[in-house]
C-alpha cells in the first residue's frame, strides 16, 4: 500500500490515550499524517476528563494498559456512558483479541503494537464507517 | 553438593518498590535481578534464567500481559507472580495466562506486605 492509497480521514478528531510518551507522539504524527485531528492524553482519567470537554472527538484510540487504575476497557466503557455511539479501537502489545470484552462487540478492533500505518488507516477507516454500535 | 540458590527476577518500573524487593530478597540469601520493564525483562530471563518472576503489570514499552504472553511461548516456565496496585490489571494478566495455559503461583496487591510476598516467593 502506497502512501497515495491510504485511506485518509477528514480532520475527524480522534482521542488517543497512550502512556508511553515517544509512542504517543509517534501515533499522533500518524493521525496527523492521515489527515485526522489527534488529541493525545496519558490515562484514562485525563481521557474522560477530555471527552467532557471537547465535544468535537469522534474517536477513541486507546491502549489497554494504562496507569492510574483504568485500563483501555475501563476508558471505552465510561467514554460510551458519555457517548454512546462514539467508535472504539484498542491498540495493545498483545494480539489476543479473545482478550477485548464482549461487551464492545467482535467489530471492535484490538490492533497490535507495533502496527503498520496502513492497519490503522484501514481500522480507522472501517471505524468511521460503522460507527461505534458493533 | 550445596543447591544453587533461588533465582529470582523483579520486573518492576517503581525503582523504590524494586529496591526494596531487592534488599529484603537478598536476605533470604536468593539471588535477584530487576528489569524496569517487559522488553528488559525478556532479555534478562534468557540470560539470567530466574526461577521466579515477580511480574508488575502497567510498565512502560512492554506491559506485564504482553510478557506473560512471550513468556508462555518459552521453553522454561518461571513461577509467575503477579504484584499490581489494581484488579483491572491483574483480572487482564489472568485472563491472558489462561488463554496462554501459564499458570500464575499467586497474585498480590499492592501495596503488598513484604511477609507474603516472601512466602509466595519460597512457594
Amino acid at each position: 500500500v502506497t502512501a497515495r492509497q491510504l485511506r485518509r480521514g477528514a480532520g475527524q478528531m480522534v482521542l488517543v490515550v497512550e502512556d508511553s510518551p515517544s509512542l504517543a507522539i509517534v501515533a499522533g504524527n500518524i493521525l496527523l499524517s492521515l489527515g485526522y485531528t489527534p488529541i493525545v492524553v496519558g490515562d484514562g482519567p485525563a481521557a474522560l476528563a477530555e471527552l467532557e470537554r471537547t465535544n468535537a472527538i469522534e474517536l477513541l484510540l486507546t491502549d489497554v494498559i494504562l496507569p492510574k487504575g483504568m485500563t483501555g476497557f475501563d476508558v471505552a466503557r465510561a467514554a460510551r456512558r458519555l457517548r454512546p455511539n462514539l467508535p472504539v479501537i484498542f491498540v495493545s502489545g498483545f494480539s489476543d483479541q479473545s482478550l477485548v470484552s464482549e461487551d464492545f462487540g467482535r467489530e471492535t478492533r484490538l490492533l497490535s503494537k507495533p502496527f503498520r500505518i496502513a492497519e490503522l488507516a484501514e481500522a480507522l477507516a472501517a471505524a468511521f464507517e460503522r460507527g461505534g454500535v458493533a | 553438593m550445596t543447591q544453587a540458590p533461588q533465582r529470582v527476577l523483579v520486573v518492576d518500573d517503581n525503582k523504590d518498590f524494586a529496591a526494596v524487593l531487592v534488599t529484603a530478597i537478598e536476605r533470604q540469601g536468593l539471588t535477584v535481578r530487576v528489569a524496569a520493564n517487559g522488553l528488559k525483562a525478556i532479555a534478562l530471563c534468557r540470560d539470567f534464567a530466574p526461577d521466579t518472576i515477580v511480574l508488575d503489570i502497567v510498565m512502560p514499552e512492554m506491559d506485564g500481559v504482553e510478557f506473560i504472553g512471550w513468556l508462555a511461548q518459552e521453553v522454561y516456565h518461571a513461577r509467575l507472580i503477579i504484584v499490581s496496585a489494581h484488579s483491572r490489571y491483574t483480572d487482564l494478566a489472568e485472563k491472558m495466562a489462561d488463554i496462554k495455559g501459564l499458570t500464575i503461583a499467586a497474585v498480590l496487591p499492592k501495596p503488598v506486605r513484604l511477609p507474603i510476598l516472601m512466602a509466595a516467593i519460597k512457594g
